[in-house]
């Protein structure tokens, strides 16, 4: 969900009193953005999320200087998830290289158990997130899911504001393949089956993964 | 899968388990962060306290258990196996009144918003595969004696009538004591038939998954498992855990189900310590389901055959002199050292069961004691052409002196009985040298006659046998020996 204005302002406020000291406004801003966050991780790793939540939280506290770049508390937040989420992972590759806008979560944290099941739907659409590359897997969830503005995705991102549309596209189109890939029912797909790679409009792209929002919420 | 019961669908019970995870966290990290006091968070009477493990079927914690004031496992179950959730409760229940110490113990059962669990005992160790991979390694004959309580878990499981369908080192705990506890009895979801029987792409190109590396081939093409399949992936972890590899190449489902179906063990060095084992894990390994072992009790008396000798439970010798089969010289060799099998024989001879206790004896390398019970168990079967069988089979079983049923004069006297002609019968044994199994056969053909001489004569070759040195005028006073009209 979008947040509102209102809403914005005060959690500039609770996070100003945060950083100063003030617990209970660090809480009720934990109450707050802990469900989103905590999604977040569990979308992308399979080891317990909480851990990465703590740290995400802390971390907010400790890096006062991003925040001003941002337009809102929330995008902050995300910025610095997905900081957290990438040390984890190269943590767990230990030493290896791991590049992120290659790797997907399913190479980076394999379930083998997954195989052996029936999936739903909605397995499948979070198995063919998991298979895109980690930054186009945050892009689709935080635009379509969380409903992140442009210019808010390219800061977590950290990518010019004027590349975001092609990224999006690029993700929908990975998506798209992914869930082909994975034997999706058609219903999930939409419209979107005989249409070749640039064969859809941006338009009917993200009409589309709004369609699938609607009918499957992360 | 579809859920035809009332209750949540799979997605919603996933979401159910995903939400009390995430309000653990979330009261946890509220603690950890700003110190407020921890919300506990419930499954039924019992507080989520940390998350042990997930896997396919369910997500397993450490709760405290307030009422009796200890710590237990939980496992909540996302997904439903074959059975649905009355199985899986049916099956806890007979689990909880199994009570064996290598199964772990089930404490309790139930449904919580819709979505089943499970309490059982928290075994503070590790499973099988990290038991196995300690350094420094395991010996063969630590690994054979895991191995041999594991079994007798398996096996006590499967005289309850419960199937475990889904063997595997990660479903067997070892705890700090050292004892194995099977774990996760009738959990496992079918084999999605895919993997291996569908596609021609599914049967080239998909990868292996753990899960169904221990799997019986009939599991594998989407079959019903039954305790023999148990005993197959029992055989698969046991070859794995004393040769250190899986006894298949494969790299797919299908080349995997292919090498099961050729039954195409790989080879290990003849002189490997643990290669005693290979001809029991071999008949396990069989494709066929009726070429395995009958039972876990024979697959575990051939596994490990030079074991610690015990008695022959008295009740045994009881029941096989009363038979007649135990001559003498036999005495001496009734040693018996697998338990398990003697136990079987004792309770099918109990319940005078004789057929089926010496089918459960007709093969195999079994010892001389329990040689001597499978020759009772057959003549209490009157199964007299069998009976001459199995005495012409004697000395290809064992070098131990045949029992006495076997000795040419009952042979030929249980003839005659047969055929009807008693008195010839009562005197070829009079004619012989008393033997136990001379005076089953006499007393029988006796029976059939109302003749008080040879009564007498009975009475004397008794006598010798049993007290030799008491008189025999008595035998020849009264006619009480004579048997009812």
């Amino acid at each position: 969900m979008p947040s509102a204005p209102g809403v914005e302002s005060e959690d500039a406020a609770l996070y100003e009193a945060w950083r100063g000291g003030d617990r209970r406004a660090g809480e009720a801003l934990f109450e707050r953005y802990f469900d989103p966050i905590y999604r977040f991780f569990e979308s992308k790793t399979h080891a317990d999320p909480s851990d990465l939540v703590q740290r995400t939280f802390l971390g907010c506290v400790e890096a006062k200087e991003r925040f001003r770049g941002a337009s809102s508390f929330r995008t902050f937040l995300y910025a610095i998830a997905r900081h957290e989420l990438f040390a984890h992972y190269r943590a767990r590759k230990a030493g290896g290289q791991v590049d992120f806008g290659v790797s997907s979560v399913a190479d980076l944290a394999p379930s083998p158990s997954t195989l052996l099941r029936r999936q739903s739907d909605r397995e499948v659409l979070v198995a063919a997130l998991q298979s895109l590359p980690v930054d186009l897997q945050i892009a689709l969830e935080l635009r379509f899911w969380q409903e992140l503005s442009g210019p808010d995705l390219a800061l977590v991102l950290e990518i010019p504001e004027g590349t975001v549309r092609s990224r999006l596209r690029r993700a929908l189109e990975a998506l798209r393949e992914a869930l082909i890939a994975q034997e999706a029912a058609p219903r999930l797909l939409g419209g979107m089956v005989g249409v070749g790679p640039g064969g859809a409009s941006d338009a009917d792209l993200e009409a589309w993964a709004s369609r699938l929002r609607g009918a499957l919420p992360l | 899968m579809t859920a035809r019961s009332p209750g949540p669908g799979s997605d919603e019970r996933v979401e159910i388990v995903r939400d009390l995870e995430r309000r653990r966290v979330q009261s946890e990290l509220r603690s950890r962060l700003f110190g407020a006091p921890p919300a506990v968070v419930q499954v039924d009477r019992f507080e989520l306290r940390r998350k042990l493990g997930e896997g396919a079927m369910g997500v397993v914690y450490a709760a405290f258990d307030p009422r009796l004031q200890r710590e237990v496992a939980l496992k909540l179950l996302t997904a439903i196996p074959r059975g649905g959730e009355d199985g899986v409760l049916g099956e806890a229940r007979a689990l909880a009144r199994l009570a064996h110490p290598n199964v772990l113990a089930v404490h309790e059962a139930g449904v919580h918003e819709g979505v089943a669990f499970l309490v059982s005992e928290l075994v503070v160790g590790g499973t099988l595969r990290s038991w196995l991979a300690s350094s420094p390694p395991r010996g063969t004959a630590a690994i054979l004696g895991l191995l041999r309580d594991v079994g007798r878990g398996v096996g006590a499981a499967h005289q309850r009538g419960l199937v475990h369908r889904d063997l595997k080192p990660e479903n067997i705990l070892v705890g700090g004591d050292g004892r194995p506890r099977v774990a996760d009895f009738g959990l496992a979801q079918p084999a999605d038939r895919s993997l291996v029987g569908g596609s021609p792409q599914g049967r080239s190109s998909s990868p292996l998954p753990g899960t169904l590396a221990y799997m019986a081939p009939e599991q594998l093409r989407g079959e019903r498992a039954d305790p023999r399949s148990d005993q197959y992936s029992f055989c698969v972890l046991a070859f794995e855990a004393l040769f250190g590899r899986h006894p298949f190449e494969a790299s797919t489902p299908a080349e995997l189900l292919a090498a099961m179906e050729r039954a195409a063990i790989v080879t290990v060095p003849p002189s490997h310590p643990a290669m005693r084992a290979m001809p029991a894990l071999r008949r396990g390994l069989r494709p066929e389901a009726e070429a395995r072992w009958p039972s876990f009790v024979e697959l575990l008396a051939a596994l490990e055959p030079s074991r610690r000798r015990v008695p022959l439970p008295a009740i045994v010798l009881g029941s096989l002199a009363a038979l007649g089969a135990i001559g003498a010289g036999a005495g001496a060799w009734i040693q018996i050292t697998e338990r398990n099998l003697a136990h079987e024989v004792v309770g099918l001879t109990e319940q005078q069961r004789y057929r089926e206790c010496a089918d459960l004896l007709d093969e195999g390398a079994i010892e001389d004691g329990l040689l001597y019970a499978w020759i009772g168990c057959i003549q209490a079967s009157s199964d007299e052409a069998r009976l001459g069988r199995a005495c012409d089979a004697w000395p290809s079983r064992t070098r131990a002196p045949p029992p006495d049923v076997c000795a040419p004069v009952p042979r030929a006297a249980r003839k005659l009985f047969v055929a009807g002609r008693y008195r010839e019968c009562a005197e070829t044994v009079l004619a012989a040298a008393p033997s136990p199994a001379g005076g089953v056969v006499l007393a029988d053909c006796l029976a059939q006659l109302r003749d008080v001489a040879l009564y007498r004569r009975q009475c004397r070759y008794q006598l010798t046998l049993h007290a030799p040195t008491k008189s025999t005028v008595d035998c020849d006073a009264g006619t009480h020996h004579l048997p009812p009209r």
